[in-house]
């Protein structure tokens, strides 16, 4: 850490520590740099006026204003520390899941297929009597099933045509497609087994299938994703915001 | 004097005139407006940042006396923008004007 040897260089200081606390080191260098650059300008100005040279960096360091201010505004711009683990984290989890989520655009038509032959089968395992209300029961579900798994497709396919880059909300939205489409198969899954495992009403499953996604996916999908989004649209930003 | 969102326009006024750093586009507006409008480092340095962020202006370093400054300069998008904001900011204040010539 840099000695400070006056009271106006112990204020500058102080005041950088303040305004950067907790900002990915990037954007701590790059903010520091012109925070001193700053009061090393109003430093001189005020030599220049006449001043001694411990009341010109004093009143220069108080001219910088309010740290906690300039604080609350950096954190809008810049990724903070625990943004950037959480990224990090977010990154290193998802990793796995690309090669599998890949190959369900291959299964899709084999899923497809065995779909409706299990739908065949349930039919004609049922009474004659009941036959019409369990075939339009089970195309429904199965409607809801196909629904899911060509939205799941459509938007791999979706993410596949985003221009490749480093840049990370290229990958954030990537990774975010990903997470909503594990979202929509966990809700398939869960409306299946809610039928046959459990046997409750189909009203019931679909509720249960809807609040389970929007509980577990949708607030973390949207509300995490925008945060980080407004900061990492700025592409001059990606260099004090890049990950270590 | 608190000022909200009229930082962005006056540092692009200022930046039509050249390339300029941080502490001097504050104390031109500073001077220009005879002290009223003094704008703390934790408000110029984040707008600046959020104007280099939509490409209004562009950042470059340069040396100086041992030091390295980062300048900013007005980019052809800038330019657009400081032509629009301008004539908002005559409309806005010809229509104020005449509302408080009323009293």
């Amino acid at each position: 850490m840099k000695r400070c040897s006056t009271p106006g260089e112990e204020l500058l200081a102080e005041y950088i520590v303040l305004a950067t606390f907790g900002l990915v080191a990037p954007a701590r260098e790059r903010i520091q740099m012109e925070i001193e650059a700053h009061y090393a300008e109003g430093v001189s100005r005020r030599l220049g006026e006449g001043m001694l040279p411990e009341q010109a960096e004093i009143a220069a360091a108080q001219e910088l204003g309010d740290p906690h201010a300039a604080a609350r505004q950096y954190r809008r711009r810049y990724l903070t520390e625990d943004e950037a683990s959480w990224l990090r984290r977010f990154e290193g989890q998802q990793q796995p899941l690309r090669l599998p989520m890949r190959t369900i655009r291959w299964l899709a038509l084999g899923l497809g297929t065995v779909s409706v032959l299990l739908t065949c089968f349930g039919v004609s395992l049922v009474e004659p009597g009941d036959r019409e209300r369990v075939i339009a029961f089970y195309l429904a579900n199965w409607l809801g099933v196909a629904v899911f798994i060509g939205a799941a497709v459509r938007s791999w396919r979706w993410r596949a045509r985003l221009p490749s880059g480093p840049q990370l909300w290229r990958k954030l939205l990537g990774f975010g497609l990903i997470q909503f489409q594990l979202g929509c198969f966990f809700c398939a899954a869960q409306f299946l087994i809610t039928f046959w495992v459990l046997r409750l009403p189909n009203e019931r499953a679909a509720e249960l299938s809807a609040g389970v996604l929007l509980l577990s996916v949708l607030p973390v999908f949207f509300t995490k994703r925008f945060c980080l989004w407004r900061k990492l649209r700025f592409k001059h930003l990606e260099a004090a915001s890049t990950l270590a | 004097m608190k000022f909200r969102g009229g930082l962005i326009p006056l540092i692009l006024q200022n930046l039509s005139r050249g390339p300029n750093h941080g502490y001097r586009i504050a104390q031109e507006i500073k001077e220009k407006s005879s002290g009223v409008l003094d704008f703390k480092e934790g408000a110029l340095y984040p707008a600046l940042h959020g104007l280099e962020g939509r490409g209004l202006i562009e950042s470059f370093t340069r040396e100086e006396s041992g030091r390295t400054r980062c300048y900013y300069r007005l980019t052809r998008k800038g330019k657009g923008v400081l032509g629009k904001e301008r004539q908002e900011w005559v409309r806005f204040s010809s229509a104020m004007n005449l509302i408080f010539q009323e009293t």
